[in-house]
Parts: structure tokens; sequence; C-alpha cells
């Protein structure tokens, strides 16, 4: 199984981008199982975006195991635990002390949405099938042709909040999570475009659609051009941010062309 | 209206008036006052308050600026009312009230350990007030004040969302009815709304706490209603994020507490994404 992943370059995010994806770089990826991720971390909560890049990161590492949200967690908790303390013990040794206002931050821990993808080949086929979860507002489009076959997991644009779902680095912020977490499954053939994206660009995404209209030729050949990529994606992002098309928030895209 | 972004690059305003007059000595009625009187009351609502926004705004080693804030004191004098390095400032941005209390009181609070049990933790408590009760209530002075400062503030920053104005006090104006004087600050305007007014009204009258009632409910005496009269409705984003969060607020709900914690008026902004509270 090969396809071709395309990522925005650095620099598509507002200055202070709490987004995470993963892979980090876009290019050429074969496997017999392939894993792409995208998270958000939450504005209010501190350290969100260590979470979220720490989340994607245990998601695409563990392809030896189930989709389920409680094995992401039995990898993300520890190595979040191990990455705070040398947080803390940083921020000690450089005489930069946790101050009054950073405490209930710390206390209460990260939190970000979340959506990852798996892909698996099937035996003598070109074709194979597909596995998602996710927890909040980052969303997975399953593109078929001309076609939207697939979004998940949410199907409305009217459906997006500014309270999601969200995953917590903190086990007690996360007891509802059994009932927030979302899976879905599908097959995929040679030529299916899949793309995950954090909320704004989904929003926005859904919308067209919603208009009749086909907005991934569109996002594709964005993230496509490597070379120039980044500064055309961005003068994208800002003509659509002027014309208050899309919400001035972090953009993100993980975009998979299966060959 | 009422729809602008509350960010670094689009900040907005929150202005308290505190009464720190000589009346505030008494102390508050209702069953939830433990006693304390309302100078007390007035002191430890707006060091929440600070708390509170300043919190909403924090990230990892600094405060995003998405307020400039200023707090009056009305009493023997009216004027600005921060002491220490902030002293004699009409508006500060948010990061220099963050960094400047006048004193960080330590105390511990339980914690879930996560594992059923509770844990003692250390926290940092930030005061920028003290309890202070001396001289008559010139709301109406105060008033005035505060449209002073604001009416540059609304010129400069046309696209922001209106400044926020709360009126912690028991009602008791010395210097005439400030209901005129309260209709020329919400006069104040930028593209986005006029400014909201809201009271906090903390009286000695023993009645249960009310929240955001609508002009159909009764209230316990003739301040609140004066208050109430001068307060602003509640907008429809921050009725609907009041609904979210359980409490009942109808059309005519408007921005007026009485004896109770004016803390969820911040809470009900909408800014940023944050962890949900269900």
């Amino acid at each position: 199984m090969s396809a071709v992943c395309g990522v925005p370059k650095a620099g598509c995010s507002c200055e202070d981008s709490d987004d995470a994806w993963c892979p980090a770089e876009g290019g050429l990826l074969s496997g017999e199982r392939l894993r792409i991720a995208i998270a958000d971390g939450a504005t209010e909560a501190l350290l969100s975006r260590q979470w979220a890049q720490l989340l994607v990161r245990a998601f695409c590492e563990q392809t030896g195991v189930s989709l389920a949200v409680e094995e992401l967690l039995a990898v993300a908790y520890p190595a979040w635990k191990t990455w705070r303390q040398g947080y803390l013990r940083e921020r000690h040794a450089k005489n930069r002390p946790i101050q009054w206002f950073e405490e209930p931050g710390l206390a209460a821990g990260a939190f970000a949405a979340f959506c990852g993808l798996e892909l698996s080949e099937r035996e003598h086929s070109a074709s194979g099938e597909w596995s998602a979860i996710a927890v909040g507002d980052c969303c997975f489009f399953h593109v078929r042709g001309d076609r939207l076959v697939r979004c998940f997991p949410i199907q409305e644009s009217s459906e997006f909040t500014n309270h999601p779902a969200l995953i917590s680095s903190n086990p007690t912020g996360n007891t509802l999570l059994s009932k927030t977490v979302s899976s879905a499954r599908g097959a995929w053939e040679p030529g299916d475009r899949m793309l995950l994206m954090s909320d704004a660009l989904a929003a926005w995404f859904l919308k067209e659609v919603e208009s009749g209209h086909l907005p991934w030729d569109e996002l594709s050949s964005l993230v496509v051009q490597r070379e120039e990529g980044g500064a055309i994606f961005m003068a994208w992002l800002d003509k659509l941010r002027r014309a208050h098309a899309i919400r001035n928030d972090d953009v993100s895209l993980v975009a998979l062309y299966l060959l | 209206m009422y729809k602008a972004e509350i960010s670094e690059r689009t900040p907005s305003c929150f202005l308290f008036m505190i009464d720190q007059s000589g009346s505030m000595q008494d102390p508050v009625g209702g069953s939830e006052s433990d006693g304390k009187n309302k100078a007390k009351a007035v002191a430890d609502a707006v060091n929440r308050l600070l708390r509170e926004v300043v919190l909403r705004c924090a990230a990892a080693e600094r405060i995003k600026d998405r307020f400039e804030v200023g707090v009056i004191g009305y009493g023997s004098k009216v004027g600005p009312a921060f002491c220490g390095d902030l002293s004699g400032r009409d508006l500060v941005r948010l990061s220099e009230v963050a960094t400047h209390p006048a004193r960080i009181d330590p105390r511990t609070k339980k914690v879930e350990d996560g594992t059923g049990g509770l844990v003692e933790q250390k926290v940092q408590i930030p005061i920028w007030f003290d309890p202070v009760a001396d001289g008559g209530t010139p709301m109406c002075a105060a008033l005035q004040r505060t449209t002073s400062i604001l009416e540059p503030w609304v010129n400069a920053h046309r696209a922001s969302y209106p400044p926020i104005v709360i009126n912690i006090t028991d009602g008791e104006s010395t210097d005439g009815d400030p209901s005129q004087a309260a209709a020329a600050l919400k006069a104040l305007a930028t593209d986005d709304g006029s400014v909201l007014f809201y009271n906090l009204h903390l009286s000695s009258t023993p009645a249960p706490t009310s929240l955001f009632p609508d002009p159909d409910q009764s209230l316990p005496d003739q301040f609140a209603r004066l208050l109430f009269d001068m307060s602003s409705p509640l907008p429809q984003q921050t009725r609907i994020a009041a609904s979210e969060r359980g409490y009942n607020v109808t059309e005519q709900a408007r921005g007026f507490v009485f004896n109770g914690d004016g803390v969820v008026l911040v809470d009900f902004l909408d800014i940023g994404t944050r962890p949900s509270l269900r």
C-alpha cells in the first residue's frame, strides 16, 4: 500500500498554534499499515500543544495495537508524565518558577480534540480497510472521485461549537471519554483521498459541501505543491479569513492520496 | 451585535466600580454570606473576578492580553483603586494586573487524587484589594468617571467587543439618582454594541441569591430595583452560555446579581476553546 501524504508547511497556523499532526512531513508513505492523526489543543488549557503532539505521535507509532482510546492513553499518559516532570524541572532550574496564574491550568492538565486514521491492505488486492477514532471536532473526510463518501465524526457544519469533547492528559478529566469517543470503519480504493482536518478548516469544508461545491480539489492542490506549498496555502487562508469564510483559528490538514 | 472576537489582536475592556463607602461596614444579608461585611464581600468579589479573567487568558509563562482592565473605587474619594505599581492608572493591560497583585496569599485546597481520594494542594491566591469602608457613596461621580475613561477607549477600538462595566455595591447612592449617569455610560458604544453595565448587589436585606432575573421577578428592596433597572440586558451569546451551564435565563434577563457570585459573568464570555464543563 502506498500513498502520497501532504501536510501544510510550518507557519500555516496562528502564532501560538496548538495543532499537531502526524506524519510531521509530507511525502511518499508505504507499508502494510499506515497511520495518520491530527490533534487540536484547547487554547484555554495550558501546554495543550505539547499534549496534542504527544497524542498524534503515540497513535502513529503504535501500529501494532488496536485503535481503542484506552490503548492510546496507555502510551500517552506515562509519556506525558515524563515530559511534564522534565518541563517543571527545567523551569525550576532556569529560575522561571510556576506563577500563580499557571497553577490551576497545570493542575487541571492539558486537553485536545483528536482524530486518528489507520489504513490496512487486503491480501491480493489493491484496496483495503480503514478504521478511525475521534474525540471532539477534528474530522476525517473520505473522498472518492467527485463524491464525499464519508464524514466523521461530524456530519453537518452546524454541529461545530466552542465546547467540543476533548481528551485530557489528566485521568480525572477523562471520566466521560467512553461516551464521547467515536469510531468508524470503511473500505478504501486506489485513487481515494483521505483528509484529516482541525475544526476551523473542517467547518469550512462541510459548509462548501453543503453549498454544492467540491472543496477537496482546492485543498489537495494546495498541499501537493510542496515547493511553494507554504506561501500559497497561507495566501489562500488569508483570503478566506478576510472574507470571514473561515474562523480565525489554527488550520491543520493531513491529506492522503492513495495510489 | 456582541459577536466581535475577544483576542490579543482585538482586545476588549473590563472596568470594575467598587463601592468603598462607610455603609459597606454592615453585614451582607442572606444565609450564604457567612456573616461577613459588605466591604469584605466587595473586596472578595473584585479579587475573584480579576483572578477569573486572568485565568481565562493564561498560557504557559504569559498572559494573553485580551483585555484592558480598570478599577474605580468610590467612597471618601472617586478614582483608580489599584495600588502599588498600578497605582493611579485608569486602564492597565491584563498581563500587568496578573503580575502586580498587592500580595499573594498561600492557601490549601482539597482536590481529587484520581483514585477516589482527596489530597491537599497548595495554591497561591492573588489579592489586589483589601476591604475599605469610608465616606459617602458617590455613585453618580463614579459613573461619570467611568464614562470619561471609556469614551476615548470605544473611539479607539471601534471593532472591539464593547467594554463590560461591573458595579459592585450596596446601591445606597449618596450623590443623587445614578440612573441618568448610567444611561450616559450605556450610550457609549463600539461598532459591535453598547457598553454593558452589570451590577452585583451586595445587600444587608436577608433575601435569597438572585442571578440574572427578568423584569417580572420581584426584587428584595428599592436598591435592588434601582440597580436592576440600570443593568444592561444579557447579550444573546451570554444567555446561551448561561443556559448551557444550567442557569435559567429568559430573553429579558439582565446583568444583575443579588447577594451572589458574579464570577459566572466572566465564565459566560466566549473566549477561545476550553474544556467542556460537563
